[in-house]
């Protein structure tokens, strides 16, 4: 496991939810390395035969930055990798524990639940979700979670905030507490949705400031 | 888009319960139908939501479908506005081994309630701004539309007359509670209504010629007792949809099917054999047939004996049949003549009665005669005559003019021979070409030298139309108590020819004809007259023919010189006469700049005279976006009416409303009637009594409303109680009460019609069996009402001596619109009834082409470059216009084919399809003075042939500005 | 493997082409938003490249057993739902306006290619196939769908999208060899034919089966020995499943059409049926040789004066007898969810 993603304490997180803002240059960005979802653990003898033998997954990098004012948290995520408008949205999702301890890659289990908070471009808001395991999230905690997006050139720009604590049983998130953290992107233009997508393979540790 | 999940099924079910259709959300409607969505928890239950309703209400459409008219619908009902409709499916069988009329219905009728809440919906008087047909319009009240239309009406019936105003009736006039209000008003104010039936291509003339009558018809499902159906002059698969499966289903019955057409059509694929041949040739092709049974000594002696005029004898120095007056002094003129071989002498054929009794008519007969005055002369039947005309008609000889192989024909000819129980599906298909009376006399020599007429699965097709018979009683009299009264005057004049020997069906028909002589001696009617000689005439239709000298049509002299010496003869009618111009039009269930060939021609020269154009509607027609007012007709789920049937399908079918009339929107009765108020008090207003006729009849202006409510006993809002009247009036129905009618939606005719419309089938209308038309002829040996009293293959009138039609034969199709390579054909839509649908984006979608598209052959195509899906233009010495290519491997080379009812402002660029048909009178049509060869309702007037137009087409580079 | 299964005949020989199936279909499911270019039920002309346009090529089903990889189809192999200017044209003040879908860029429609067919003419030749969604025993969208929001109900094999499930990834509509299932872009999920699922549990035949003015489609269990369906597939065996070599075990079963004879060059009748029994065999299997000579033998049976159990079936004089137990009215029945106070008539 690399080093810790960390999160750092702000006096004010409003203007960083702009993902172009100048102060996120002031957070080094970490590189968490990404692969393409393993094919065996596709769902289903359609999805696995129709992308055994086509590219998926090939983003290898996410920049990504953290910050939080003792309230809310942010995350600033950039990539390369912007689709034209087709049938399926780029998309990034984050996930957090919710309990136990999932696997990132099966989606987690019966006993260790798995919060996402998804963002895709063809939508203004982030969804809230819960899997229990490989196609199976469902709604999640009605958190108030919100994604600012842009598009600069052929890279993504992408803050997604929410509040710390854990409200209405979303993922905890407390400042000075580590937990953990993972990613998926999906990229659109090459038809990647559901389980067809690039992931951080397993967790990082997200440290936030006290 | 930003929706959760949960979000979506409230809106999901909100919009479904709100009817969110384009550009019809009624916000309160809206708002309430959301404040009542309960959360789902399910999307199965926004579906199951989807599936439920407030009300359920047994309605239909009456309009024009004829042949496929009348099915009995479901309307379903939800928050106020109508949502869908279903068959209502409960036809009860008829009996146990006919297929019952279940569901009945066809995709028009199954999505007429989309058609309410579009943007081609009126539901407000709409006064035209700007000039004609430019496109701007205001809304206005009723009573300022009604009022300035009033005092228009009253200026023109002053000034010029009565006659000046034109009720442009179209064919989906209902013969029932609209005419009921039309029928009033120009019976009392002697204005004149268009007869379409000609118009629109239905004359049916050769059937005409033939029985002396159009309207006949058997019920769909006597098919299922033929043993051989012919599908000659008929598309029903594509045009009777909602008994099309009485059809298919004849063939699991053991029925065999021939489609006889130029084109691989939708109904040949459902043949047992296809025989292809040219545009406009049927004739050749059956005369071959009835060749190949003359010849082969398969003539049904015994049918064509009693039945038809082949034993009579013809004159050979006159050309005409010889009478009984010609050959015995004090002879009987009327009465025709034949050889009786019983006896070795001539006998006056049965006049009373067809049966023969002891009487063994010769069929074969030439041979001279001694008149009454002492001359010899040569005689021959009509069957005799025949037999000469017909041997020219080898297979080969009409193979090779129909395009049909020798073999083929005589094929054809072995199946027809072999047949027990011989039909046809013969609609209006051959009627429009230019020779068609032809072709349709020869199809019918088929079934008259088989015997296959009269009998149950053996028939000849005529045109089909069944009417409750309660009309005349509603609009003729002064008032209901006075019916008896008014139409007492008439029992002598009936008595009088019962005794001489007339049939009850001659003396209806007569009674029909009387609409056609305004100020009549005998009774105060409405005034109809020839809705193609008025456009031909007062529309300018006929400039058109002026360049048809060079396209064959084989008249011996010019086409003008047939139509005056008609009009001054009164051979045909026309009112107002020709130096009359008509000044108001108002259109009911009509759009003729959709509808008449060459209808620019009414642009250029009708519209010019007329000082109000009203259109009755309840949407923007092409004829709609040329008229002063549109006023807002409620369709069919809003109001009650009913209409005539067809005994296709014997089964009075009337609409209920469903919901309220939107907007301000009335039915055609409550219009009529509001009119006639507001007439009534601007005449009051102005100090205007009465005018004349130009007959002589006294006008009441001032007491117009008064007169057609019958003092108040039937006005606005009466819908219904005009409509259960009718019913009572009639003697058609007497199982169901109205209130019961009402329920249940439809129901089936009991007795024939007393009818002039109607009367034509002859035979009853049984519970428990199939209908079977011309059973009393054919069973119970009642005249038919023809010159000859038999089904007539000799027309003795000097037009058919001059133009060479006095027997049937084959005349090759003329070009008209000039001599160019392609003839173009044409048909009715599958997609639409008429116009009604033929803007709606739901059968666009589901169409071919959301455009006008013109079908062409393959090697045509291919030959000029075009490809299927290019721009097109069309066009002949007469106009052009422009569309699109759909380039069909089952066209016959040289033949187009495009299906009708696009609307004017369909077509991009000039011009529309009815831009390149001339549609030249036919002289024979302009004949009178004779038997059968006059005016009547629905049928002896002029009609239009736009089959054997002539055309060339081109590759656009694209859609045309 | 459901308990029972629900299955359609369609008689092509009584097909008519007039599309009263799909209306029916369009007017009580498909209105709400993101439905405009749905059409569950679709009637086109064979041969001919179908709704959506090249259906047949593109894939999905299964090979050996194997589900194949098939085509995700786009909004214009479908047809689009178009945009019409009755505004403009009836009330915008410009005479010239003419009535035409999107400007003008309006594409293919469902039915592009209505009545055309294949041949030269005069030995041209085309019929009519309707199709929805085949309601298979195998369905391959069920089985690709990583979210498993298809189902197949247990007492009745109708196979349903579950919409809260569906997350729109579109797999299914890859994995359908018939291409049947649409994609709701407001929604986010795919959708199609639901064999009037609501209706069918109220003892009512679908909306496309009891509007069919051709009564063309029979309705009922496949094991019920009483009902229509059994008998004409499995005991006189005359209907046929459409691209059986697809995998899926469609529910969907029609009788091949007959068709007039072939000409030969001097224009006379030959014994060959114009459509290329070879072309029906692509369709509908090897089989079809056989149910056109017994339908054949049929009708001589039935001319000749005997009988038919068979020709009776297909006629079906008494029309509720196509819909084995779902004869109920519609206009009886009602969801029993909703409007309890309502009428019942």
């Amino acid at each position: 496991m690399s080093a810790p993603l960390a999160s750092r304490r702000v006096a004010n997180l409003a203007p960083l939810l702009d993902p172009s803002h100048a102060d996120w240059e002031r957070h080094a960005a970490t590189r968490i390395a990404l692969a393409p979802t393993p094919l065996g653990l596709q769902p289903t003898p359609y999805v696995r035969n129709t992308w055994k033998d086509r590219p998926y997954g090939a983003l290898l990098a996410l920049d990504v930055a953290s910050v939080h004012d003792g309230r809310g948290w942010a995350l600033r995520a950039s990539w390369e990798g912007v689709s034209a408008p087709g049938d399926f949205p780029d998309a990034l999702a984050i996930a957090l524990p919710l309990a136990g301890r999932p696997v990132l890659a099966t989606m987690g289990s019966a006993e260790a639940p798995i919060h996402y908070l998804r963002w895709r471009a063809d939508r203004e808001a982030v969804s809230s979700q819960i899997a229990h395991g490989i196609g199976s999230s469902a709604a999640g905690p009605p958190i108030a979670a919100h994604a600012a997006a842009r598009a600069a050139g052929t890279r993504w720009q992408l803050v997604v905030s929410r509040p710390l604590g854990a409200p209405h049983g979303a993922a905890a998130l407390q400042a000075g507490v580590s937990t953990q953290i993972g990613f998926a992107v999906w990229c659109g233009g090459n038809d990647e949705r559901a389980g067809i997508k690039a992931f951080s393979i397993d967790w990082l540790e997200l440290a936030l400031d006290a | 888009m930003n929706v959760d999940r949960r979000e979506f099924l409230r809106r999901a079910a909100a919009l479904v319960g709100s009817l969110a259709l384009p550009d019809f959300v009624p916000p309160p409607a809206a708002a309430a139908s959301r404040a009542r969505v309960p959360a789902y928890a399910s999307w199965a239950d926004v579906y199951r939501k989807q599936w439920s309703w407030d009300r359920v209400v047994r309605s239909t459409h009456h309009l024009n479908c004829w042949f496929q008219a009348h099915c009995a619908w479901d309307v379903y009902v939800k928050d106020g506005l109508v949502f869908r409709e279903e068959q209502a499916g409960e036809y009860e069988p008829v009996n146990a081994h006919l297929p019952d009329y279940n569901p009945r219905g066809c995709q028009k009728g199954g999505c007429f309630s989309t058609r309410m809440y579009e943007p081609t919906r009126v539901t407000h008087p709409l006064k035209r701004v700007g000039p004609r047909g430019g496109g701007r319009w205001e809304r206005v009240s009723w009573e300022a539309a009604l009022d300035d239309i009033a005092d228009a009406y009253l200026d023109v019936t002053v000034e010029e007359g009565t006659d000046r105003t034109i009720w442009d009736l179209g064919p989906g006039i209902d013969l029932g509670v609209s005419m009921a209000a039309q029928g009033r008003f120009s019976m009392l104010t002697q204005s004149v209504g268009l007869d379409m039936d000609g118009e629109i291509g239905d004359s049916r003339r050769g059937t005409l010629e033939t029985f002396g009558k159009i309207v006949f018809e058997r019920s769909a499902d006597d098919y299922f007792y033929s043993d051989l159906i012919l599908f000659w002059g008929g598309n029903p698969l594509y045009t009777q949809i909602p008994q099309a499966h009485f059809y298919t289903e004849a063939r699991y019955g053991g029925a065999r099917i021939i489609s006889i057409t130029p084109d691989y059509n939708p109904s040949a694929m459902k043949a047992d054999l296809w025989i292809p041949i040219k545009p406009g040739t049927d004739a050749a092709l059956a005369l071959a047939v009835c060749r190949e049974i003359v010849f082969g000594g398969h003539v049904d002696e015994a049918f064509v004996r009693e039945q038809t005029d082949l034993p009579l004898l013809v004159r050979g120095d006159t050309k005409r049949y010889l009478r009984e007056a010609d050959i015995a002094a004090g002879g009987q003129a009327a009465y025709h003549v034949l050889w009786d071989a019983q006896s070795g002498a001539l006998r006056a054929a049965p006049y009373r009665s067809l049966a023969l009794e002891a009487l063994v008519p010769e069929l074969d007969v030439k041979r001279t005669v001694r008149l009454a005055d002492g001359t010899d002369v040569e005689v021959r039947s009509v069957y005799s005559l025949l037999k000469d005309r017909l041997a020219e008609y080898t297979p080969e000889a009409a193979g090779a003019e129909c395009g049909a192989s020798p073999a083929l024909v005589r094929r054809l000819a072995g199946e027809i021979i072999a047949a027990k129980r011989l039909a046809n599906i013969s609609q209006t298909s051959l009627c429009k070409y230019f020779h068609g009376n032809l072709a349709e006399r020869s199809i019918a020599l088929v079934f008259a030298l088989t015997g296959n007429i009269g009998r149950r699965g053996a028939n000849f097709s005529g045109f089909p139309l069944l009417t409750p018979d309660g009309g005349d009683k509603f609009t003729i009299p002064p008032s209901l108590s006075e019916a008896a009264a008014t139409f007492g005057k008439l029992e002598p004049l009936i008595k009088q020819r019962m005794a001489a020997g007339d049939t009850h069906e001659m003396i209806v028909t007569d009674l029909g004809r009387l609409l056609f002589v305004p100020g009549n001696p005998l009774l105060r009617l409405p005034v109809w007259t020839s809705g193609t000689l008025f456009w031909h005439v007062h529309g300018g239709i006929g400039e058109l023919a002026e360049k048809s000298e060079s396209w064959g049509l084989g008249n011996k002299r010019p086409l003008n010189e047939y139509v005056e010496e008609s009009i001054a003869k009164h051979w045909q009618p026309l009112n107002p006469p020709p130096d009359r111009p008509p000044r108001i039009m108002i259109s009911l269930c009509s759009n003729p700049l959709r509808r008449a060939r060459g209808a620019d021609k009414l642009l250029e020269v009708l519209w010019p005279k007329l000082k109000k154009i009203v259109v009755l509607d309840w949407r923007v027609s092409s004829t709609g976006r040329q008229a002063d007012y549109i006023l807002p007709v409620a369709p069919w789920y809003e109001r009650t009416s009913l209409k005539w049937v067809t005994p296709l399908s014997p089964y009075l079918t009337i609409t209920n409303a469903a919901t309220p009339p939107r907007g301000e929107s009335k039915c055609d009765w409550d219009i009529i009637v509001m009119l006639a108020r507001h007439i009534q008090a601007r005449a009051k207003a102005r100090g205007i009594g009465s005018v004349k006729s130009p007959q002589g009849l006294e006008v009441r202006l001032d007491t117009l409303y008064d007169d057609l409510t019958m003092q108040g006993a039937f006005k606005e809002g009466d819908d219904d109680k005009v409509a259960r009247t009718l019913y009572e009036l009639g003697n058609t129905h007497k199982k169901l009460t109205w209130d019961e009618l009402k329920e249940k939606g439809f129901a089936r005719f009991e007795n024939l019609p007393d009818e002039p419309s109607s009367i034509g089938n002859m035979c009853e209308i049984p519970p428990d069996d199939s209908i079977v038309p011309l059973t009393f002829h054919v069973r119970d040996k009642v005249p038919y009402p023809t010159a000859s009293r038999r089904i007539q293959f000799y027309v003795d009138h000097p037009y058919y001596e001059e133009l060479d039609e006095l027997l049937p034969r084959y005349k090759a199709p003329p070009k008209i619109g000039g001599d160019y390579p392609l003839v173009m054909t044409g048909g009715k839509t599958r997609w639409s009834i008429h116009s009604t649908w033929r803007d709606s984006p739901l059968m666009l979608k589901l169409e071919r082409s959301p455009e006008p598209y013109m079908l062409v052959a393959s090697p045509d195509a291919a030959k000029r470059g075009i490809a299927d899906g290019d721009w097109i233009r069309v066009r002949n010495d007469v106009g052009s216009f422009a569309t699109i290519a759909r380039v069909s491997p089952n066209l016959r080379p040289g033949q187009t084919l495009m299906y009708h009812a696009w609307e004017q402002f369909q077509f991009s660029g000039a011009g529309d399809m009815n831009s390149v048909s001339p549609t030249p009178l036919n002289p024979v049509e302009l004949a009178g003075g004779h038997p059968h060869l006059t005016a009547g309702v629905l049928q002896g007037q002029n009609s239009v042939f736009d089959r054997d137009t002539r055309i060339d087409i081109e590759r656009l580079r694209g859609r045309p500005s | 493997m459901s308990t029972r299964q629900v299955a359609m005949v369609m008689d092509l020989n009584k097909c008519l082409g007039c599309q009263t199936c799909t209306v029916a279909c369009k007017t009580l499911w498909t209105r709400r938003e993101g439905m405009g270019h749905m059409l569950w039920n679709t009637v086109n002309t064979q041969p001919g490249t179908g709704t959506p346009h090249g259906w047949e090529t593109m894939g999905g089903g299964f090979a050996d057993g194997e589900a194949r990889p098939g085509h995700r189809p786009a909004l214009d192999e479908y047809g689009r739902d178009w945009a019409f200017n009755h505004q403009d044209v009836f009330f915008g003040g410009d005479s010239k306006e003419r009535l035409v879908p999107n400007g003008g860029a309006y594409g293919k429609g469902a039915n592009h290619d209505e009545d055309t067919g294949a041949g030269e003419y005069p030995n041209s030749y085309y019929f009519y196939l309707p199709r929805i969604c085949n309601h298979c025993t195998h369905p391959a969208c069920l089985e690709a769908c990583p979210r498993q929001a298809i189902g197949k109900r247990e007492e009745d094999g109708i196979v349903l999208v579950d919409e809260g499930r569906c997350k729109g990834y579109r797999f299914c509509q890859e994995a359908c060899p018939y291409k049947k299932i649409y994609f709701n872009e407001e929604e986010g999920v795919a959708q199609k034919c639901i064999f009037c699922f609501p209706r069918i549990d109220q003892g009512v035949t679908t909306a496309c089966s009891r509007q069919c003015p051709g009564r063309v489609r029979f309705v009922g269990y496949l094991d019920d020995p009483a009902g229509p369906i059994h008998k004409l597939v499995n005991v006189h065996q005359v209907a046929l499943p459409l691209h059986a070599e697809y995998g899926t075990q469609p529910n969907v079963y029609y009788v091949p059409p007959l068709s007039p004879p072939k000409l030969d060059p001097d224009g006379n009748p030959t014994d060959e049926p114009r459509i290329p029994t070879e072309y029906l065999v692509s369709l509908f299997g090897a089989r079809v040789h056989e149910v056109l000579a017994k339908l054949e033998a049929e009708r001589a049976r039935v001319r000749d004066g005997g009988e038919s159990e068979l020709m009776d079936l297909l006629i079906s004089r008494k029309w509720l007898d196509m819909f084995g137990p779902f004869t109920r009215h519609p206009r009886e029945a009602q969801p029993v969810h909703f409007h309890p106070k309502r009428q019942p008539t």
